[in-house]
């Protein structure tokens, strides 16, 4: 098992990693997310049927694990929501983490843009990050997330549509002819 | 164009300049937990032991309890989950229509007086093309999805006046879609012309809104020799924008010269969250007349989303008429499908099966507004 994991990890585990921390944005979690993919990884590769790449099947998983801590971020926070009975602040509620050195070192606009990713659904955070921050084509990021090429482009488009309303730049206009 | 096209550049930029973020641990690090999880995972009792007993234990007491609860509801009012088979709704997901036409709803012989009014799409089709209308005093925009019986999309025609709307103000436009560039073209008559800043404001969002169900990025209009387009206080055109995420919410209208309701986008304050839309869904609204679509007695306590999926947890409704619950669950569904959600799930309904949706489980969210059929 070592030799598999050890080509893993030097093939993806820094564009896996920076993927997962973008989703969730926070350190500790990304860490026990990554160790969890790797997990699934190892559990399962035997029956990898290589259909398609080893990096889109690895990002699959990844997105999934990470799916599945929102779901699970979502039901603890009802759960605290429930017993305290603030019903209006369900969506407002952000694990406060500090920002890490990397981003706080960032220029004030830099870090809009970091902040700027949580408006963004989960597929638009997925989109935006595998095409922009990951460099990856709109092939691939369909693959990964098993949706169509004419979905990636949207979801894109309205991703950098809610980024730019959050970093307050003015949209489309029916003016431009 | 081009300055858009700049923004979108400097952002790019700024998310592909954004760091690497270190992580703290080793690649020893990693390889010693993983194979620690697993050696703990592979040892002791099966992880399905307990939850498995836990399971067998609770389905035995639903099996005890479950036959002695018994709720009455009156006349007309929503089936508990118990009841939900009596009806057996006819009402298909991708063949529901308005009511007041020809083909209006189906139900079994015994249950004609829960005739329901879907006014949704769950999909559409290849026998449906997507439509806006304006209301007759050009007030409201009605997007509407027409519905023909043969299985085709072109020449699907429709009598908007039948409907208690105006008359088809896009009736000389020509709309195709480019699917695989999702991109609109709307082609005008070269002696397009209007007057008014209501008229051309109308044209403007029901092209938007015609063409909102296919998800284009673009949309590009011109005259027939190619030319742009006057459209009123607007200028001169070639393109308009799309109508964006997270900007409206779906209320009911209803014309005074038919007994047809329709949904009608209703625009809220940008940055809105999905709660806030949702809470928005209760009020009315005077000027122009639209309806909360959610009865008194039904009112959404929170939302919150996990992953692609929203939650909605609503006040246990009971007695609810089953028309006015159907109205309101396929607002809320209409609302979050404009927020981006494919799917919702209710909590806190009690309500087994209510048309074509089982609310016990998760809905996909519709894509089409008002299914009205084609003048054959």
């Amino acid at each position: 098992m070592k030799p598999f994991f050890d080509e893993f990890y030097e093939k993806y585990h820094r564009d896996l990693f920076q993927f997962i921390y973008y989703m969730v944005k926070n350190r500790s979690a990304a860490e026990d997310l990554t160790q969890e993919v790797y997990i699934k990884v190892l559990q399962s590769y035997q029956s990898f049927d290589g259909r398609s790449s080893e990096k889109t099947w690895l990002f699959s998983i990844a997105r999934h694990v990470t799916i599945d801590y929102f779901r699970k971020q979502g039901r603890k926070r009802k759960k605290i929501m429930d017993f305290f009975n603030w019903e209006e602040k369900g969506e407002s509620i952000k694990d406060e983490e500090a920002l890490p050195d990397e981003v706080a070192e960032l220029n004030d606009r830099m870090r809009e843009v970091y902040e700027a990713l949580d408006q963004c659904t989960v597929d638009q955070k997925s989109v935006i990050i595998l095409r922009y921050i990951q460099s990856m084509t709109i092939q691939e990021t369909a693959a990964i997330l098993q949706f169509t090429e004419s979905k990636v482009k949207t979801t894109q488009h309205r991703g950098m549509l809610a980024l730019k309303k959050r970093l307050g730049v003015k949209g489309d206009s029916e003016h431009e002819a | 164009m081009k300055h858009n096209d700049e923004q979108d550049s400097r952002i790019e930029k700024m998310l592909h300049e954004l760091p690497q973020i270190k992580d703290t641990k080793s690649k020893d690090d990693y390889y010693r937990l993983i194979t620690n999880d697993s050696n703990q995972n592979s040892s002791g009792r099966p992880r399905w032991l307990f939850p498995g007993i836990a399971s067998v234990i609770a389905v035995l007491i639903l099996a005890v309890v479950v036959p002695f609860s018994y709720y009455s509801v009156k006349e007309g009012a929503i089936d508990q989950p118990q009841s939900a088979e009596q009806h057996n709704f006819k009402l298909e997901k991708s063949k529901s229509f308005s009511s007041g036409n020809d083909l209006s709803l189906k139900t079994n012989q015994e249950s004609t007086a829960h005739e329901l009014q879907s006014m949704v799409v769950e999909d559409i089709s290849s026998n449906m093309k997507p439509l806006a209308a304006v209301d007759q005093s050009v007030q409201h925009i009605v997007p509407l999805t027409v519905v023909s019986e043969k299985n085709e999309r072109e020449g699907s025609n429709i009598n908007t006046e039948q409907l208690g709307l105006s008359e088809n103000i896009l009736e000389n436009i020509t709309i195709s879609i480019d699917e695989n560039e999702d991109k609109a073209q709307v082609t005008f008559p070269n002696n397009f012309s209007v007057s008014g800043n209501a008229m051309s404001t109308s044209i403007v969002n029901s092209i938007k809104w015609s063409v909102e169900p296919y998800n284009v990025e673009e949309i590009s209009i011109q005259t027939e020799d190619g030319s742009q387009v006057s459209l009123g206080s607007y200028g001169k055109l070639s393109s308009l924008s799309v109508i964006e995420e997270g900007s409206f919410i779906f209320k009911v209208f209803k014309p005074s010269s038919s007994d047809t309701s329709f949904f009608v986008p209703v625009s809220i304050k940008n940055e809105s969250t999905i709660s806030t839309a949702l809470k928005e869904l209760k009020k009315d609204e005077k000027d122009p007349k639209v309806d909360s679509p959610l009865p008194p007695e039904v009112t959404v306590q929170s939302a919150h989303e996990e992953g692609n999926e929203l939650i909605v947890e609503l006040n246990h409704p009971e007695s609810v008429d089953k028309q006015k619950m159907l109205t309101a669950i396929e607002s809320i569904l209409m609302t979050a499908q404009h927020f981006g959600y494919d799917r919702v799930e209710f909590e806190n309904t009690s309500i087994g099966k209510l048309g074509p949706y089982e609310l016990s489980k998760t809905v996909e969210t519709p894509k089409g507004l008002n299914p009205v059929p084609a003048e054959e």
